[in-house]
C-alpha cells in the first residue's frame, strides 16, 4: 500500500511536469496549427537559462525562475516573427521541417554555450523530506506540483475569462472568420508562441530541479508529444490530465512490472496510448468537428 | 440604357450617377482589378458605390467574383494571396485598399463570410464577445444584439455548433453588429435556409440599416429576395460589372428576369435549359 501511494505521488509530480510541457505544445498548436517538434528543445533551453541566472550570475532561485520565463516569453515572440510569420499559409510539412531545423539549432547552441555537461541548481530546499502517512515527499517534488498547478490555473483562467484568451480560442477554431470579425491574427500567433515558449521554459526549470540540468531534458520534454496525443491535440485539460496519466502509469509500471519486464517503464505509456487511440481516435478530450448542416 | 455593353466595363462615373440617393457616399470602389498570386486575374474594372443607410445588392452567377469583391473591400483578400492591383477603394474619403482586416473593422467595415462560420465550440455569448472591439461598450452592445435577435438571448450559454442554420446565421450577423459597423458586407445569408427564415433575416437586416445607421452590401444568389430589400443593385458576370440600377428597375429588367429571377416576360418560369441557352447567346452577342 505504501509503495503504491509512493508510486502515485511521484507519478503525479512527474506527470504534472509532463502536463506542463504538453500545455505549451498545445497552446502553440491550437492557435497556429503548427506541430512544434522543437518543444523539447525549448524545455531544455529554459532549464539552462535558469541555471545561468541562478548559478553563473547568482540570482536567487525565484528571481532566476521569473527571469528565465520572461526571457523565454520574449524569445517566443522572436521565434514567431523571424521563423514562422513568413511560413503562414505554407504546407504543414514545410512548417514542421522548420521546427525540426530550429530544434537542431537550439541543441547546437546549447552545446556550444554550456557543453554536454550535467549541472544542478544550488540547493534551495531543505534536505529532509516531508513524510505524510508513510509517503516520502521531497521538497522539490512538492514545489514542482505546486508550480505546475499554479500554471494550470493561470492558463485555464486566461483562456476562460480574458478577452485575449477568448480571441485565441476563436482563432484556433476558424482563422478566417476570426480575422473577419476583427481579431488581429498575427498578434494572436505571436502571443501563442510567447506563452507556449514561456511555459516550456517553466517546465524545463522544474525538470532540472528534480533531476539535473542536462542535454537529455530535450528528450524528456518531447514526452509532451504522446501526452498531447493522449489528451487530444486541441485540449488544454487533456494535456494536463494526459500528462498526469502518463506520469503515474510510468511510475507504477516502473515499480511493479520492471522486475519482470525490464524497460517496461518507458513502453507502458505508449501501450496505453495505443489502446486509448484505438478506442477514441481524437484522444481523451480532443475536439470532434461538429457536423451540422 | 444599353445593357451588357461590348468590350470592357463601363466608366465608373456613369454608374455613380445612376445611384441617385440623397445620402452621403460611404464607399466607392473605383475600377479595381484583383489578381490572385500575382497572375490570376479575377476582377477587372469593378466599380461600385454604397451610400449611407443604403442596402446595395450584388448579384451574379457562381464564380462571377462577388465574394472576391467583398474580400477586396474587407481586406481579407490579402490572407488568400490576392491583391488589388489596380484602381482604388475609398471608405469615407479615405483610401483603404492597402489596409488589413482588423484596421478596417475598426474603421467600420465588417464582412460576414458565407457559410455561417460560427466558432463552434464557443457559446453564443462568447461568439458575440469575440466580435466586440470596444471593451467599454460591450455590455450595451450585447443587449442591443439580443434585442434584435431574440432567440439568441434564450440560448446564450449554448455551444453554437449544434444551433440550427437560421440561428447560426443570426449569430454571425449579431457578432458583426458587436463591432458597430458602418458598412456590413453580407455574403449569401440565405444559403440553405427556409424561405420564411430568409424573410425574417432580411427583415432584421432592413431594420438594422434604418436603426443603426448602417449600410449593407449584400451578395445573394436569391436575387428576388435581395432586390426586394435593396435600394440599388449591381450585376456581375465573369469578373466585371455588367449592369447596375435602382433595385425596382432591375426587378423589371428583361435580362435580370431571364438570368437571375428565372422568369420570362410572361411571368412564367422557364426551364433552365432555355435560360442557359439564352444566356450564352446573350453573352456571345455582348
Amino acid at each position: 500500500m505504501q509503495m503504491i501511494l509512493q508510486g502515485i505521488f511521484t507519478g503525479l509530480a512527474v506527470g504534472a511536469i509532463y502536463g506542463l510541457c504538453a500545455l505549451g505544445f498545445v497552446i502553440i498548436y491550437k492557435s497556429t496549427g503548427i506541430l512544434n517538434v522543437a518543444q523539447g528543445g525549448l524545455v531544455m533551453l529554459g532549464s539552462f537559462l535558469c541555471y545561468t541566472f541562478s548559478v553563473t550570475i547568482g540570482f536567487p532561485m525565484w528571481l532566476s525562475f521569473i527571469a528565465s520565463v520572461a526571457l523565454a516569453f520574449l524569445l517566443g515572440m522572436i521565434i514567431d516573427r523571424l521563423l514562422f510569420r513568413p511560413m503562414i499559409g505554407q504546407p504543414l510539412l514545410g512548417v514542421v521541417m522548420m521546427t525540426i531545423a530550429f530544434l537542431s539549432i537550439i541543441e547546437g547552441v546549447t552545446i556550444f554555450i554550456w557543453s554536454v555537461n550535467y549541472y544542478s541548481y544550488s540547493t534551495v530546499f531543505p534536505e529532509t523530506p516531508i513524510e505524510v502517512g508513510g509517503v516520502i515527499m521531497s521538497h522539490e517534488y512538492v514545489w514542482a506540483m505546486g508550480v505546475c498547478l499554479f500554471f494550470f490555473i493561470l492558463v485555464g483562467f486566461f483562456f476562460r475569462y480574458t478577452r485575449i484568451g477568448l480571441k485565441m480560442r476563436a482563432v484556433s477554431e476558424d482563422q478566417l472568420a476570426a480575422q473577419a470579425a476583427g481579431v488581429g491574427v498575427k498578434t494572436i500567433f505571436s502571443l501563442s508562441w510567447a506563452i507556449g515558449t514561456a511555459i516550456a521554459a517553466a517546465g524545463g526549470i522544474i525538470l532540472g530541479l528534480i533531476s539535473m540540468v542536462y542535454f537529455g531534458l530535450s528528450f524528456i520534454g518531447l514526452k509532451a508529444m504522446p501526452v498531447v496525443i493522449l489528451g487530444g491535440l486541441e485540449s488544454i485539460l487533456g494535456a494536463i490530465l494526459g500528462g498526469i496519466i502518463i506520469g503515474v502509469l510510468e511510475n507504477l509500471a516502473g515499480i511493479y512490472l520492471e522486475p519482470y519486464l525490464s524497460g517496461i517503464k518507458d513502453v507502458a505509456p505508449f501501450v496505453v496510448l495505443m489502446i486509448i487511440l484505438i478506442i477514441k481516435p481524437h484522444g481523451l478530450f480532443g475536439l470532434e468537428r461538429i457536423e451540422r448542416i | 440604357m444599353e445593357l451588357f455593353p461590348s468590350g470592357g466595363s463601363r466608366k465608373p462615373l456613369e454608374g455613380a450617377l445612376l445611384n441617385q440617393s440623397l445620402e452621403e457616399v460611404l464607399l466607392t470602389v473605383n475600377n479595381i482589378e484583383v489578381k490572385y498570386l500575382g497572375v490570376i486575374l479575377v476582377l477587372r474594372g469593378v466599380y461600385m458605390e454604397v451610400r449611407e443607410r443604403q442596402i446595395v445588392s450584388l448579384l451574379g452567377a457562381n464564380g462571377a467574383g462577388k465574394t472576391t469583391v467583398l474580400k477586396a473591400i474587407s481586406g481579407l483578400l490579402k490572407s488568400e494571396e490576392g491583391e488589388v492591383t489596380d484602381g482604388k477603394i475609398e471608405f469615407l474619403e479615405e483610401r483603404v485598399d492597402k489596409k488589413n482586416p482588423e484596421e478596417l473593422v475598426r474603421l467600420g467595415i465588417i464582412q460576414i463570410l458565407e457559410g455561417r462560420r460560427v466558432f463552434q465550440h464557443l457559446t453564443i455569448e462568447e461568439n458575440l464577445l469575440v466580435g466586440s472591439t470596444n471593451p467599454a461598450s460591450t455590455k450595451t452592445d450585447l443587449e442591443k444584439c439580443y434585442g434584435y435577435f431574440e432567440p439568441l438571448k434564450r440560448m446564450q450559454n449554448r455551444i453554437t455548433g449544434y444551433l440550427s442554420g437560421g440561428e447560426q446565421q443570426m449569430l454571425v450577423i449579431a457578432r458583426a453588429l458587436m463591432a458597430r459597423p458602418k458598412l456590413m458586407l453580407l455574403d449569401e445569408p440565405s444559403m440553405g435556409l427556409a424561405p420564411l427564415l430568409v424573410q425574417e433575416i432580411f427583415g432584421i437586416v432592413s431594420s438594422l440599416m434604418k436603426d443603426e445607421d448602417m449600410s449593407v452590401l449584400l451578395v445573394e444568389q436569391n436575387a428576388l429576395a435581395a432586390l426586394s430589400i435593396a435600394d440599388y443593385g449591381y450585376v456581375m458576370e465573369s469578373g466585371k460589372i455588367v449592369l447596375d440600377g435602382a433595385a425596382n428597375e432591375l426587378r423589371e429588367n428583361e435580362d435580370v428576369k431571364e438570368f437571375y429571377l428565372g422568369l420570362s416576360d410572361l411571368g412564367k418560369r422557364r426551364s433552365y435549359r432555355e435560360v442557359k441557352h439564352y444566356k450564352r447567346r446573350k453573352r456571345w452577342l455582348g
